[in-house]
């Protein structure tokens, strides 16, 4: 009998605990708009008002990429009236299907989410939410396979994407390292096959060949932790290099500066996406040359995109494809707006991004809505809060 | 004194037949202790009809391997390879579905499933490798052979379009109910399932009894890994192709839903095959639950992981030092 | 002796949950005493020494020590008063060095700020082994790789560290062949001269009474009497522990001759594995074929080997007209059962219940449709078996490791009579089991061989041995030495003579 009460004293606590953690979105509360199935079956041209609720499918918010990802998201879906529901799943294919499924089981209009986990499971997606009457966007994605482009483009509740112009980031990011002096250069990528690395490596290896800078090794490492001991290795075959290009992973950006340092080169040039703390000293040094990061705001506009087409005003008949700029730092005092605009609070006002919603801004095209989200620079930042 | 002794001997007794019963029915009633308390937390969402099939849909992959691994882990053995060869066994299936049929694809994710299952039991048994190091290494090859094949293809590899409409709520109650019930049968009522809970117990004991120890195991691995095969194919089926980290969850879903289904690992004589339905209820209920609720990532593997510790707390045997003689 | 006693216990009482273990006892132990506890199992008696020893904790009474209340912590605390005590099972550590396991706990008189110094731990341990047990036991191997008697007899030594004002012995002998337990007696000897105490607990009736000055004889918990060297007698001890008359003998009554003419049921020819060299002899049906030998000497060994547990090197095992036992699962079909030595760990999955332990070997008999295994079935057949052996349970679904060791012993048999066994290779069938209890399964082995069956009794109790056996077998050094046939003027010296 005592295990009995144990037991069920422990699950009682643990689960009232979660629960007070986590009741800041529980809809406990709320009435109605909850059912799963009637989402008020949103026909595609209806146009709908009020409140609604968005969600957002990610793998996570423990690191920081995830938890600026998913917070600028939530600048939008603030700023538009409706409520933010993240659903962290996981890296794999099956958990971004039950994430969206989760979403929609909890009562969202607009769903959103990423093909880290490959492209597969989209027309599963598709299906879903055009059964459900739910509005979709995919951030971060272009899609490759053209079967499944095609099958997409027949769903009326598609609205679009947002993407990177990773070529042309890349390209930027190996003319800086020329520029500041690179002329032997090691790619590392962060896994194989996956489009978005690719991509950008592409970039960065086009201007390479147009400048004469030599890609002495381009290798693949999935484990961060690694990269340290692989340029070592690499420096010890060839100690003319002088430049490292990550294609991803910028974090591992100190530990290939030290891996420079053992080797006894103190003039080295790092070129990286994706941020990391500790690249503001990394770029007043100069070791490292050039970051690209900030692409959280891929979240913010697919988000709006989706608002748009729920709230009757579609900023297209066909699908969308917006391009995300990066926040490109080249030096200290990038970073340091980037920190004070950028990082914390909400790189936009809810003024500035009610702009991007054609109910407040009835004049908004969709070149208007994509000349607003390029001005995503560190310049355009500091004119935009100052002036 | 005589009688005196008879009524304390009867109270013993009731209030052994109740913990007895009690410690049989702890996991169901955690599942209706969760249930009950996510059905508030969610303002009834929880139960919604379409929510429920949901939770069943999400859960069936696992349901699939779970019923097979409750075998090979009433044994006390683990099989560390599931969730690899879930992934291996899924893009096969789809590359065989695209280049010959859907049908072919289907009984290839068996069968290659049954095949990796096979060479773990042969390495097991044969070459008496311990079964920890047998599946982990079988598992990094076969996540090595995934991520080749998808990266072939561009990351991820889509099913046949045609395969779409395999999917349905007829097919998950149909396929559901009968392998419910074939496991059921073969664990409670043949000598393969009476074998595995005996070996658990202990092999040699097993052995003097005439059970032949390396044949069971090996068919519990040829089990586990051709069920992986078909829950390869359920996935893509569900998720709609098969990419590089598919599967990757399940091994440690199976050993956690088992676990919470109230198996110990070590299996033998707590086995049961309601431990894989019931813990497969018991987890994607949660899973499902604390996202309707709105707990974030964090806070959800932090209750995942409590929950976990308290489970295996309350189930462990501690040896009581009773000496009585 | 001296009037005032070395150890008192009074009005000790221990539950366990709903199980009363000991209920009131009082007990006093006297320098230069060797005195001996004996009682059936679930007595009391190991608790009551448990109790003693620091590593159980009473829930009433008192104990006084030279007259001074005692109250040890644990067993080490109990040790550092003078009270140590060695057991039945095993005691020592196997990973761990002899000298550490001798010195175990009192690693602190050997470290040096913190730096242990082996080498004067090693020469100290070396030192003990030799004074106290005068063997030649290495200090510096893994416990673990010496032999059972070895790792008791450094046990002893550690009990010994330090010389024990009351040294109890728990059962240990019966686990001892004879040259540990010599050793053993010379030290109760030497203890008993320098005016301590020994307390010595065993199921044999004679040795007690060859050891003991004085006896206490617990029941069911409870104090029963205290029998002074003169009153010690095996029927009055006997009857005083079981609580009624006792029949004398209760082995065999009859002394027929075994026809000569008896088919042969199994045929052992030239086996050699293990110790065993060149092993042969055949097995009768009716015919209780006893092997006595020392416990090293291979007699276990066959047992396991005719059941087809082992790889022969040499040799083969066989059945006339149903071919060669080369594993248990052959053995199993040819009609054979075996019951193990080491019961719990191999002879029952202990874990699960008395119906799956019953049917596991007849599952196969048990099908139907060539699958099915109905419930009803394996019910039937495990309540069948359980009523003709009379098994002491709650119901079938009771868990095997609450039964008492005699039913144990019961399960195991109605296993292989569930069966349909013909042969019936038995290791230690009564080891640690109560009287009450052996008389019952004496029984069914006479049954057993009355109906045909062939029974191969393999045990170091000897008089069990003679009392039972048709015939017997002697073995040494892995080799038959001679054979016996049953005969009232057997003697236990005469087998004796031919083991050692």
């Amino acid at each position: 009998m005592k295990k009995f009460f144990a037991v069920l004293l422990v699950l009682a606590m643990v689960l009232s605990l979660a629960a007070c953690g986590g009741n800041n979105n529980a809809p406990a509360s709320e009435p109605s708009n909850t059912d799963g199935s009637a989402n008020d079956a949103n026909t595609p041209g209806d146009s709908n008002t009020g409140s609604f609720k968005y969600g957002f499918a990610s793998w996570g918010t423990a690191d920081e990429h995830g938890r600026t990802l998913n917070a600028a998201v939530g600048w939008g879906v603030d700023a538009a009236g409706g409520e933010f529901i993240g659903d962290a799943g996981g890296f794999t294919a099956e958990a971004t299907v039950a994430s969206i499924e989760n979403l929609i089981s909890a009562g969202c209009q607009m769903v959103s989410f990423c093909t880290y986990a490959g492209e597969a499971s989209v027309p599963t997606i598709s299906d879903m939410c055009r059964e459900k009457g739910v509005y979709w966007t995919m951030w971060d994605t272009q899609i490759a396979d053209p079967e499944i482009a095609a099958y997409i483009a027949e769903d009326p509740y598609y609205v679009g994407c947002t993407f990177e112009d990773n070529i042309t980031s890349g390209y930027e990011t190996m003319k800086a390292m020329g520029e500041a002096g690179a002329t032997n250069v090691v790619i590392i990528r962060y896994g194989s096959g996956i489009p978005t690395c690719d991509e950008r490596c592409n970039g960065g290896i086009k201007y390479a060949e147009e400048a004469g800078i030599t890609i002495v090794d381009d290798m693949i490492i999935t484990d961060t932790a690694e990269y340290k001991n692989a340029v070592a290795n690499v420096l010890l075959a060839h100690s003319e290099v002088d430049g490292v290009y990550l294609a991803g992973a910028g974090t591992a950006s100190s530990s290939v500066a030290e891996a420079f340092r053992s080797a006894g080169k103190d003039t080295f040039y790092i070129g990286a996406f994706d941020y990391f703390d500790g690249m503001g000293d990394m770029l007043k040094s100069g070791e490292l040359v050039c970051i690209n990061g900030g692409h959280m705001v891929t979240g913010t506009f697919s988000a709006l995109m989706a608002i748009n087409a729920w709230q009757g005003n579609p900023l297209s008949k066909d699908k969308i494809e917006i391009v995300i700029p990066y926040l490109t730092l080249k030096s200290y005092e990038d970073y340091e707006a980037y920190m004070q605009y950028a990082s914390q609070g909400a790189a936009y006002t809810s003024e500035e991004l009610q702009q991007f919603l054609t109910v407040s801004n009835p004049g908004l095209t969709l070149e208007s809505f994509q000349e607003g989200v390029s001005k995503w620079s560190v310049s355009d930042i500091i004119a935009r809060k100052n002036g | 004194m005589g009688n005196a002794v008879k009524t304390v001997e009867q109270q013993a007794d009731r209030s052994l037949k109740w913990k007895k019963l009690f410690s049989k029915s702890v996991s169901f009633l955690g599942l209706i202790v969760l249930v009950a308390f996510f059905a508030i937390a969610t303002g009834g969402q929880l139960l919604n009809p379409d929510n429920l099939m949901l939770i069943f849909k999400q859960g069936f992959t696992l349901f699939i391997a779970a019923l097979a691994a409750v075998f090979i882990m009433a044994t006390g053995n683990l099989d560390f390879s599931i969730g690899a060869n879930i992934g291996f066994s899924c893009a096969v299936c789809a590359l065989t579905a695209k280049a010959l049929s859907p049908v072919a694809g289907v009984a290839a994710a068996v069968c290659v499933g049954a095949l990796i299952g096979a060479a773990n039991g042969v390495i097991i048994t044969k070459f008496k490798m311990p079964s920890f190091i047998t599946c982990l290494c079988m598992m990094f090859i076969l996540m090595a052979a995934t991520q080749t094949l998808c990266s072939n293809e561009g990351g991820s590899i889509s099913m046949p379009l045609s395969m779409r409409k395999w999917e349905s709520v007829g097919m998950y109650i149909v396929i559901g109910a009968v392998y419910f019930a074939v496991m059921l049968v073969m664990f409670r009522f043949t000598k393969f399932g009476k074998y595995m809970k005996a070996l658990g117990v202990s092999p040699e004991a097993a052995r003097q009894s005439g059970v032949g120890v390396n044949k069971m195991i090996f068919l519990g691995y040829l089990l586990s890994g051709a069920a992986a095969g078909f829950a390869g194919f359920l996935t893509m089926l569900r998720v709609g192709g098969a990419s590089q980290t598919t599967g990757m969850a399940m091994t440690n879903d199976v050993i956690v839903a088992i676990v919470f289904g109230g198996m110990s690992i070590s299996g033998g004589a707590t086995s049961k095959i309601s431990a894989a339905l019931l813990g497969m209820l018991i987890v994607t209920t949660l899973n499902n639950g604390m996202v309707l609720a709105g707990y974030g990532g964090e806070l959800q593997q932090l209750v995942k992981g409590i929950l976990f510790l308290v489970v295996i707390a309350v189930s462990t045997k501690r040896d009581p030092n009773v000496i009585v003689k | 002796m001296e009037n005032s006693p070395l150890m008192e216990v009074k009005g000790i009482s221990k539950s366990f949950t709903s199980t009363k273990a000991l209920q009131q006892v009082s007990l006093a132990v006297y320098p230069g005493e060797v005195h001996g506890l004996i009682g059936e199992n679930g007595s009391g008696k190991s608790t009551l020494s448990a109790i003693i020893s620091g590593n159980l904790k009473a829930d009433e009474g008192e104990m006084f020590l030279f007259g001074k209340p005692y109250r040890p912590a644990d067993s080490f605390d109990a040790s550092q008063y003078g009270v140590s005590m060695i057991v039945q099972e095993q005691g020592t550590i196997d990973t761990v060095s002899v000298a550490a396991n001798i010195c175990a706990g009192r690693e602190d008189q050997y470290c040096r700020m913190g730096i242990l110094d082996s080498k004067r731990l090693t020469r100290d341990a070396q030192q003990l082994l030799e004074e106290v047990v005068g063997t030649s036991i290495s200090p510096s191997v893994p416990a673990g790789t010496l032999s059972f008697e070895d790792r008791k007899l450094v046990e002893i030594a550690r009990a010994f560290y330090k010389l024990p004002e009351l040294f109890i012995v728990d059962e240990t002998t019966t686990a001892l062949p004879q040259k540990g337990r010599n050793i053993l007696y010379g030290l109760i000897r030497k203890l008993k001269e320098a005016g301590k105490a020994v307390i010595f607990i065993s199921h044999d009736i004679d040795e007690l009474i060859q050891v003991c000055n004085c006896v206490t004889i617990l029941r069911d918990g409870r104090y029963i009497a205290t029998l002074r060297e003169e009153e010690m007698e095996p029927g009055r001890m006997k009857s005083l522990m079981v609580g009624r008359e006792v029949m004398d003998n209760f082995y065999r009554s009859d002394f027929d001759a075994f026809p000569a003419d008896a088919p042969v049921s199994l045929e052992v020819r030239n086996i050699s594995t293990g110790i065993l060299k060149d092993v042969s002899f055949d097995l009768h049906k009716g015919e209780i074929l006893g092997l006595a030998g020392l416990s090293d000497c291979g007699i276990h060994e066959v047992g396991k080997a005719v059941f087809g547990l082992r790889e022969l090197e040499a040799g083969c095992v066989q059945i006339p007209g149903k071919g060669k036992i080369t594993s248990p699962h052959r053995a199993i079909q040819a009609g054979m059962g075996f019951m193990s030595k080491d019961r719990d760990t191999e002879s029952m999955l202990i874990t699960l219940n008395i119906q799956e332990n019953i049917v596991l070997p007849s599952l196969g008999d048990l099908q139907k449709l060539g699958f099915f295994i109905t419930p009803r079935s394996e019910k039937e057949l495990a309540e069948k078996w359980c009523s003709r052996l009379s098994v002491k349970m709650r119901d079938l679904e009771q868990s095997c490791a609450e039964l008492s060791g005699g039913n144990k012993q019961k399960i195991v048999l109605a296993k292989w009579l569930g069966n349909n066994s013909d042969i019936f290779v038995l290791d230690c069938p009564t080891r640690g089991i109560d009287i009450g209890v052996k008389e019952t399964i004496y029984r069914i082995i006479e049954d057993l061989k009355r109906e045909g069956k062939s029974i191969i009794m393999i045990s170091e109790e000897l008089p069990e041995v003679i009392g039972m056996s048709d015939r017997i077998l002697v073995l040494k050094d892995g080799e038959i030495v001679k054979s016996f046939d049953r005969s009232p003027e057997l003697s236990e010296s005469d087998v004796i003579h031919y083991m050692i």
